[in-house]
C-alpha cells in the first residue's frame, strides 16, 4: 500500500478524508494515514503488552551498551508523537531541551550509581522523550515507550521539565514497567504511582545531598504556575503530610480510606507516607536504606501486575529483616502500621 | 460562552500526574459543547467511543488523562471514560483547568 503520511492528528486526518473540497487521491490519503495513526497508537500499547508478557517468560534483554542513550524531540505544540528530534540537545539553544537531556541523564546515573541498574529496563534503553507537547499543556506522562512533557499553561503549571522529580518520577514508571509490571487501577494503580513518587523524591534528594530531615519531600514544587501559588498551593503532593492544604490534590493517609476504583493518584497517599515515615526512622539518606529495600521489592521478585500493598508491605517488611537489621525491619514494620498497613 | 442547553457534551478531564479532578483536589478540569459544535468526523468519532464499554482504564497510560464524557441526546445522557489519546482534538480543546 503507499501511504503518504501526515504529521498531523488523526481527527484532523479523519477530517480531511471526508472534505469533498479535497481530490480523491489527498482524501484517500488522509484516511490511510489515520489508519497508520491508529495502528501506531496500538504498537505503543502492544509495546508495553510486550513487555509484560516476555519477562516472564524469561525473555530479558541483554545490555548492548553501559550507558543509555537520550534524545530528546520537539513537538511544537501538537500533540503527535515523537515530535522533530533535537541533533544536539545538550548544547540546543532551546533551555526545555538542554534541560530535559541533563536531568534525564542525572536520572540514569542515580539509577545506575545507587540501584546498579543500567536505564529503565536494566538492559540500556535508550530513554526517548518529547518536549513541548500540546499547546499550554499541564501534564507529563510515561506513555509506554517514552516521555513525554507540556509546556504547563504558566497559571496553574510552569514547564513540567523544571521538576527534576518529575523527570524522575516518569522514568521510573518505565523501571516499573520493566520489573514488577503493575498495572493501573486498584491497589496495584497507587502503588504504581507511589512508587514513582518514591524514586522521584529520592532522586531530587540525592542531587542535593538532602538527609531525611532536611529533605521537603514535596512532589512538583518546581512546576507550581503564579496563579496556584498565589493561592498557596506549594506542590502537587506531599509525601510527609498527603493530606496537606498546601497539595494541589490532598491525598488519603491511611489506607481505609480507599475505594475501590479510585484514581492511582489518590490511592499513592498511603504508601507514599509509609515510605516517608520509614524513611525517618530509619534516619541518614533515604537511597541508602530505605530506598535499597523499596528497590529490591520493586526489581527482585518478577512481575505481579495485580500485587496489593498488603502484599507490597509484607514483602518490604521481609526484605528490611533480610537486607539489614531488626532496627530495620521495625522501622517499616512502624511505618506501614501507621496508614493502616 | 452561554452554556449549552440542547443535545450537549459534557467533559471532565480526571487524573493526570496532578491528580486534576479528584476527591479533595483544588484543581477543576472540564468543560462543555454543542453537540452541533463538533464536525461529523468528530461526531463520528464519538459515536465510536460512545458504543464501547462504559469504561476502559486498563488503556489508560501513566499519568496519563482520563475523560470522562457524559452525551446528552433528546434528554437523554449516557457516560463513557476514555483515554486522552482516543478523544478528539476539538474536545479536548473545550477543556479548561481552573482552581478552587
Amino acid at each position: 500500500m503507499s501511504c503518504t503520511c501526515f504529521i498531523v492528528p488523526a481527527d484532523v486526518l479523519r477530517k480531511l478524508a471526508q472534505d469533498k473540497k479535497l481530490s480523491a487521491r489527498i482524501r484517500d490519503g488522509a484516511e490511510h494515514t489515520a489508519k497508520v495513526s491508529t495502528e501506531v497508537r496500538k504498537l505503543r500499547t502492544q509495546a508495553a503488552a510486550l513487555t509484560t508478557m516476555s519477562n516472564p517468560m524469561g525473555i530479558v534483554p541483554k545490555a548492548l551498551v553501559k550507558s543509555p542513550a537520550i534524545t530528546v524531540y520537539d513537538c511544537k505544540q501538537q500533540q503527535t508523537l515523537p515530535g522533530s528530534p533535537i541533533a544536539k540537545p545538550a548544547n540546543s539553544s532551546d533551555a526545555t531541551a538542554r534541560r530535559t537531556y541533563k536531568e534525564t541523564r542525572a536520572v540514569a546515573t542515580f539509577y545506575k550509581n545507587v540501584f546498579k541498574r543500567n536505564s529503565i529496563d536494566d538492559a540500556g534503553m535508550t530513554l526517548m522523550s518529547s518536549i513541548h507537547y500540546g499547546k499550554n499543556y499541564d501534564n507529563a506522562m510515561w506513555n509506554g515507550s517514552q516521555m513525554l512533557y507540556g509546556d504547563g499553561d504558566n497559571q496553574l503549571f510552569i514547564d513540567f521539565t523544571f521538576g527534576n522529580d518529575v523527570i524522575g518520577h516518569e522514568l521510573t514508571h518505565g523501571v516499573t514497567q520493566h520489573s514488577l509490571q503493575l498495572g493501573y487501577s486498584g491497589d496495584a494503580g497507587g502503588l504504581n504511582e507511589s512508587i514513582s513518587d518514591c524514586f522521584g523524591s529520592m532522586f531530587r534528594q540525592w542531587q542535593a545531598r538532602q538527609t531525611v530531615t532536611s529533605a521537603d519531600w514535596l512532589i512538583g514544587a518546581d512546576i507550581i504556575g503564579p496563579a496556584a501559588k498565589k493561592k498557596g498551593y506549594t506542590c502537587l503532593r506531599d509525601m510527609a503530610n498527603p493530606a496537606a492544604s498546601h497539595c494541589l490534590a490532598p491525598q488519603p493517609t491511611n489506607y481505609s480510606q480507599l475505594n475501590p476504583g479510585t484514581d492511582p493518584h489518590y490511592a499513592s497517599g498511603p504508601p507514599n507516607l509509609a515510605f516517608c515515615a520509614a524513611c525517618k526512622l530509619v534516619g541518614g539518606r533515604s537511597w541508602e536504606t530505605v530506598g535499597q529495600i523499596w528497590y529490591r521489592g520493586l526489581t527482585g521478585f518478577g512481575p505481579s501486575p495485580h500485587m496489593s500493598m498488603k502484599d507490597f508491605a509484607k514483602r518490604t517488611r521481609q526484605l528490611a529483616a533480610q537486607m539489614y537489621n531488626a532496627t530495620v525491619a521495625a522501622a517499616v514494620d512502624k511505618a506501614w502500621k501507621q496508614v493502616g498497613l | 460562552m452561554p452554556k449549552p442547553t440542547g443535545d450537549r457534551l459534557t467533559i471532565q478531564r480526571l487524573g493526570g500526574l496532578g491528580g486534576f479532578s479528584l476527591p479533595g483536589s483544588h484543581i477543576r478540569s472540564g468543560g462543555e459543547l454543542a453537540l452541533s459544535q463538533l464536525s461529523p468526523a468528530d461526531l463520528k468519532a464519538l459515536d465510536a467511543l460512545f458504543q464501547r464499554s462504559a469504561k476502559s482504564a486498563a488503556a489508560v497510560k501513566p499519568d496519563g488523562f482520563t475523560y470522562r464524557l457524559t452525551r446528552t441526546i433528546g434528554g437523554a445522557a449516557k457516560t463513557v471514560e476514555v483515554p486522552e489519546d482516543q478523544v478528539p482534538m476539538a474536545v479536548r480543546n473545550a477543556v479548561k483547568d481552573t482552581l478552587d
